[in-house]
């Protein structure tokens, strides 16, 4: 978020993923599964789209924070409920609720079929303009 | 309110956990939180709202088809987003997110006076499931 998204936002680039839909408190973020995701067995790593969540629930909350402030993610779980291979991935992410210094979020992933792939939740913590390192 | 009124298990008894309602892949169950459930601060302990969690979830893997002969979770994460209060009834809705032959998950919702929202939960659990017919 924020300033030109090749430059504060350079691992959507790498890893070629784009905010697909976003409105107040929700927020989906999208890739195109290849090979270039896979890990050794085949599948989607889960690192990608771990990633790919956590961001859909950080820029969730971002949507219902004050101008200026952002958040960056404290803690994080995930489910990986069955492999993907290809085709587009979407982590669709929500607010769960906003507390004065604490965020915490959730996020199902889908694949192109609409198959429920993994859940996530998160805790965030809100960081203002001038509090991080940018 | 439904079913047998025994409850399953000697915590469930020992808590005070009741069985509100079951649907299909969900269990709603409830918990009045005693003075003996309290921590260092007045409020309740994180673990009587855990407990309370896990049991909703577990609860609610015996709704789904086929049936569950077995179920142990070997993982349970709990968000806790409001202090709840002495005195208070916590009610956890379980519902089940995934069910697989070998692994079950499920995620909840514990709600206080009004429904506020005192804690999140996902659990994993370890089943074993009865034949498909």
């Amino acid at each position: 978020m924020g300033g030109g998204l090749d430059d504060k936002n350079g691992w959507m680039k790498t890893l070629g993923a784009r905010i697909a839909e976003a409105e107040p408190g929700r927020v989906v973020v999208e890739i195109d599964a290849g090979p270039q995701h896979r890990q050794g067995a085949g599948v989607v790593q889960g690192g990608v789209i771990t990633q790919i969540a956590d961001a859909a629930m950080g820029m969730s909350l971002a949507t219902m924070q004050e101008d200026r402030v952002w958040n960056t993610t404290i803690e994080l779980k995930i489910n990986f409920l069955r492999p993907a291979i290809e085709g587009r991935l979407r982590a669709v992410g929500r607010v769960v609720e906003i507390k004065q210094s604490l965020l915490f979020g959730e996020a199902d992933v889908f694949d192109e079929q609409g198959r429920l792939i993994a859940t996530a939740s998160s805790t965030c913590m809100a960081v203002a303009e001038g509090e991080g390192r940018v | 309110m439904s079913e047998t009124k025994a409850a399953p298990s000697r915590a469930w008894a020992w808590l005070g956990i009741e069985l509100v309602e079951t649907a299909d892949g969900s269990a709603t169950v409830q918990m009045v939180a005693t003075e003996d459930m309290a921590n260092a601060s007045g409020f309740v302990h994180g673990g009587m709202i855990g407990a309370l969690a896990d049991s909703a979830m577990g609860r609610s893997l015996r709704t789904v088809k086929p049936g569950v002969v077995r179920a142990m979770s070997f993982d349970l994460k709990v968000t806790f987003v409001n202090a709840a209060k002495i005195g208070e009834t916590l009610r956890a809705k379980g519902e089940v997110v995934h069910a697989g032959r070998r692994t079950m998950v499920a995620h909840c919702r514990v709600e206080g006076r009004g429904g506020r929202l005192i804690a999140t939960a996902s659990g994993t659990f370890a089943v074993t499931r009865e034949k498909e017919s």
